[in-house]
């Protein structure tokens, strides 16, 4: 029979409650610890939204004490943390629960050893038996890790206990469909799908989570949401700095794999899908899956004039003069690796059908700018339309990062006579409205992950739908050797990108 | 949305409008602090009333300011309106604020007077603002509050929220987590004794120290459906006796200590005995926003924990509550038992 405390108000559909639990970070020595996992577990604890009964441990080969890994996160949370200057009683409280284990990731004697410390833990904390596993970690051994936690009873079946075990997967989940199917074959043997969340740091975002508030809570839009009124829809994923020190995973990765496959997808699927059931992780994700599964797969013939693929040459961003990607360390000098994507696909679907949506994400852009942009149709009739004066389109704005917030392109008259018309910006920004810090993404996943909440993190067939459509295309990619480098750093990308949308009587926003 | 001001950057905001009613500047400097808090999170159009219908002077004036706020580099600005009245002139201070309101977003009234005195202003405006929000600090009988506020609840569609009430919200979330667990709550409701310390050094805006302490109780006795037997009072302390639904005796004493460090009214500390010897004591920390859960018997020893305890008298969590948070079932049930209890 389920408890009903008699002290507890739900009133607040918002308020998540995490249960008790410890949190075994694998790789912890790495820097998504340090710049975003720590970080946010320290805010978690100052907004008092980490529960009362919880543990950090930090899982990594190399040889630290408890002591010198708090000094390590110490330092870190001074660096990183959103909110300075750390609280050094808070610190202080909460570094009480932070420890360190030392073991190589595919040696049975660490993770039996770590099986007794949390099994202390559980006594001395109350964690009551309750584990988040997060590997950061390479993922080649994400499914030696997984096997390892279930054959030392670190993971348990759901349903057979009170307590649960849960396992964070960083991205990328596979690097191509027939990898992901292989990694999800194997991590399915030891978890089920309830269990495993893979996270994509986009939908943390606030305002990736505002796109359905605006959607599905404004009529004016959802009214308008469709190819009777959207001309075409433009995602721009940019960013001014280079691949830096990442190189080496760089050239594992690229473009597509790192920013597109996930994250953009992520992003076009909520823009998309249609209205869901209920607000459920279920509904959603049915909902974003369905999108992601209408989108038209890559045209064999003219595949390369749907998708168009850049490598950043040196050049100048912000007025400094910056190397270009075969100049970066620990990438080959005749490289083939993409940093710049763009993409035109069809969602074929009732809603969409004929609709482009244009994609880009690159790096060594012009500016640092995450945003989707939908584009209306052209009012109809010539009524203000001469040669001197255009009827620009009406454009919705919704505005990831940097300034989030939403805007609204409109035309309006200009006082006085004549009057030609002058597109003019109604414009929300969440910074001005809201003068609160808004949590970074990592908080909110993690915290959503101890409550149990899966919404906002990747389903299995949203992944393998994602990789059923770039498969072919980066097969395509693989056979033929690019033209590289093609876009100065400083630009807004290749010109066979512009030529794309050219070619479609449109064109790239300019940021 | 956003009307652009003459500075670049500098950007007028505006999420709703707060009317703030006090009969006259005994408290002044206080809402102006909690105004300027405020805005600081949500920039708001603030409409500020101090009205005394029972003065002999006759007066009306009318004041207009900005207010801005610096974040980062966006100078972000809200208007600000001083309404002063006196006497039969007061009468005319709901018309004055009728135009001042920003069409199409949220309306709030922070009533800081005694709602059970009768007030033309009040009925005039509430009409106006579906969120009325009571400071009760001013009132002169909890039980005559309590009863109006049912009546009221009633008889007005307006959420009603109550200041001290969210300021225990942190407290009342430390109990929920402490006694989690049906065992517990069993031990909670058949409690020999509960002892609530609090903060009683006095301040010019806040003289009746011991609301909190007394929500807190009530709240208490009111989910765990404690009958009311008795209340006494010494210059120490107020002792409230109940029944628990099984007969025994729960004697709740509310203890008045003295922390300068603390904003009045606060909670320091809870103690609750059962009657199988457990012993629950949770204190607030000192300089950390925790209380430190220490559970005891005569076996046995558990080792102590923190449970987070957000602000609630100031920040972010205090705004949530008191302009996001809705009607509670819990509070209107904890008036009903107020509205019981002998004066208080």
């Amino acid at each position: 029979m389920v408890f009903d405390n008699p002290l507890e108000e739900h009133v607040r559909a918002s308020a998540k409650v995490a249960d008790p639990c410890i949190l075994v970070i694998f790789g912890a020595t790495g820097d998504l610890t340090a710049r975003k996992l720590m970080p946010a577990l320290y805010n978690l604890a100052r907004d008092g939204q980490l529960p009362a009964h919880f543990v950090c441990v930090g899982f990594a080969r190399r040889e630290k004490t408890n002591e010198q890994f708090r000094k390590e996160m110490h330092e870190a949370v001074n660096k990183f943390s959103r909110v300075k200057p750390v609280d050094e009683n808070l610190w202080t409280n909460f570094s009480q629960q932070l420890f360190y284990h030392q073991s190589e990731f595919d040696t049975d004697e660490g993770y039996e050893k770590l099986r007794n410390l949390l099994q202390g833990f559980d006594a001395s904390f109350g964690t009551k038996g309750n584990r988040v596993f997060y590997l950061s970690t390479q993922p080649s051994y994400f499914p030696d890790i997984t096997a390892r936690l279930s054959k030392h009873g670190l993971i348990y079946p759901t349903k057979e206990t009170a307590s649960w075990s849960r396992v964070i997967i960083e991205k990328p989940f596979g690097h191509d469909l027939a990898s992901a199917l292989e990694l999800q074959d194997t991590i399915t043997q030891y978890l089920n799908e309830s269990q495993i969340y893979r996270i994509d740091h986009y939908l943390g975002k606030e305002t990736v989570q505002n796109i359905l508030v605006l959607r599905f809570a404004n009529t004016i839009f959802e009214s308008l949401w469709s190819n009777s009124h959207i001309d075409h829809v433009q995602i721009t994923a940019a960013e001014d700095i280079g691949i830096g020190t990442r190189g080496s995973f760089w050239e594992e990765a690229g473009m597509l794999r790192d920013i597109v496959q996930n994250h953009m997808m992520q992003l076009l699927s909520l823009v998309a899908m249609e209205p869901p059931n209920s607000l459920q992780a279920n509904a959603i994700r049915n909902e974003k899956v369905k999108v992601l599964e209408a989108i038209r797969p890559f045209p064999a013939e003219e595949i390369d004039l749907h998708a168009i693929r850049g490598q950043y040459a040196p050049g100048f961003v912000n007025g400094k003069e910056v190397k270009g990607y075969r100049e970066e360390d620990n990438v080959a000098r005749d490289s083939s690796v993409e940093t710049y994507v763009a993409l035109k696909l069809f969602i074929d679907n009732w809603r969409w059908a004929g609709v482009p949506f244009y994609l880009r994400a690159g790096k060594r852009l012009a500016k640092r700018a995450t945003e989707i942009a939908i584009t209306f149709k052209n009012a109809p009739g010539l009524l203000f339309q001469t040669p001197q004066n255009r009827n620009n389109p009406n454009v919705l704005v919704i505005r990831i990062q940097p300034d989030e917030g939403v805007s609204l392109a409109m035309n309006c008259k200009i006082p006085g006579l004549p009057s030609p018309l002058l597109p003019v910006k109604m414009d929300f920004r969440y910074g001005s409205y809201f003068g609160i810090t808004p949590p970074d993404a990592y908080e909110r996943l993690i915290c959503d992950c101890m409550a149990g909440d899966s919404t906002l993190f990747a389903r299995s067939d949203e992944v393998m739908a994602s990789w059923q459509l770039f498969t072919p295309l980066l097969r395509h990619w693989a056979e033929k050797r690019p033209q590289f480098p093609n876009y100065v750093s400083g630009s807004w990308g290749p010109v066979a990108a512009d030529a794309m949308l050219a070619r479609d009587g449109h064109q790239w926003r300019l940021l | 949305m956003n009307q652009p001001a003459v500075q670049t950057n500098h950007i007028k905001a505006c999420l709703f409008t707060l009317i703030i009613y006090m009969r006259d500047d005994r408290r002044k400097d206080y809402f102006h602090e909690l105004v300027r808090m405020i805005i600081e999170k949500f920039p708001c159009r603030i409409i500020l009333i101090e009205a005394d219908p029972n003065s002999t002077k006759e007066y009306l004036e009318q004041q207009a300011s900005e207010e801005s706020i610096e974040t980062g580099d966006v100078v972000i600005s809200c208007d600000q309106f001083f309404i002063k009245a006196g006497g039969k002139m007061s009468a005319r201070v709901p018309f004055v604020v009728l135009p001042l309101v920003v069409p199409d977003l949220p309306v709030y009234l922070l009533w800081s007077e005694d709602p059970t005195i009768e007030n033309e202003i009040f009925n005039a405006i509430r009409k106006i603002a579906p969120h009325i929000i009571f400071d009760c600090d001013v009132l002169e009988s909890m039980p005559a509050f309590s009863a109006m506020l049912l009546k009221k609840s009633q008889e007005f569609p307006n959420d009603l929220v109550d200041m001290k009430w969210v300021a225990i919200a942190g407290w009342r979330n430390v109990l929920a987590q402490t006694f989690e667990n049906a065992e517990c709550i069993q031990q909670l409701t058949n409690a020999k004794s509960v002892k609530v310390h609090y903060n009683a050094m006095q301040t010019g805006f806040c003289q009746h120290t011991h609301t909190q302490a007394t929500y807190l109780q009530a709240w208490l006795a009111s989910r765990l459906q404690w009958a009311f037997v008795k209340r006494t009072e010494d210059e120490q302390a107020i002792w409230l006796t109940y029944k628990s639904p099984k007969q025994n005796e729960v004697v709740v004493e509310l203890l008045k200590e003295q922390h300068g460090n603390l904003q009045p009214g606060m909670i320091v500390q809870v103690e609750i005995v059962c009657h199988n010897g457990v012993v629950y004591e949770l204190t607030r920390r000192e300089r950390l926003p925790m209380v430190t859960v220490h559970i005891s018997s005569d076996l046995e020893c558990f080792l102590p924990f923190n449970i987070p305890l957000p602000n609630l008298q100031r920040g972010i969590s205090f705004m949530k509550e008191v302009f996001y948070a809705t009607n509670s079932e819990h509070y209107k049930q904890m008036l009903q038992l107020l509205s019981k209890l002998g004066s208080s």
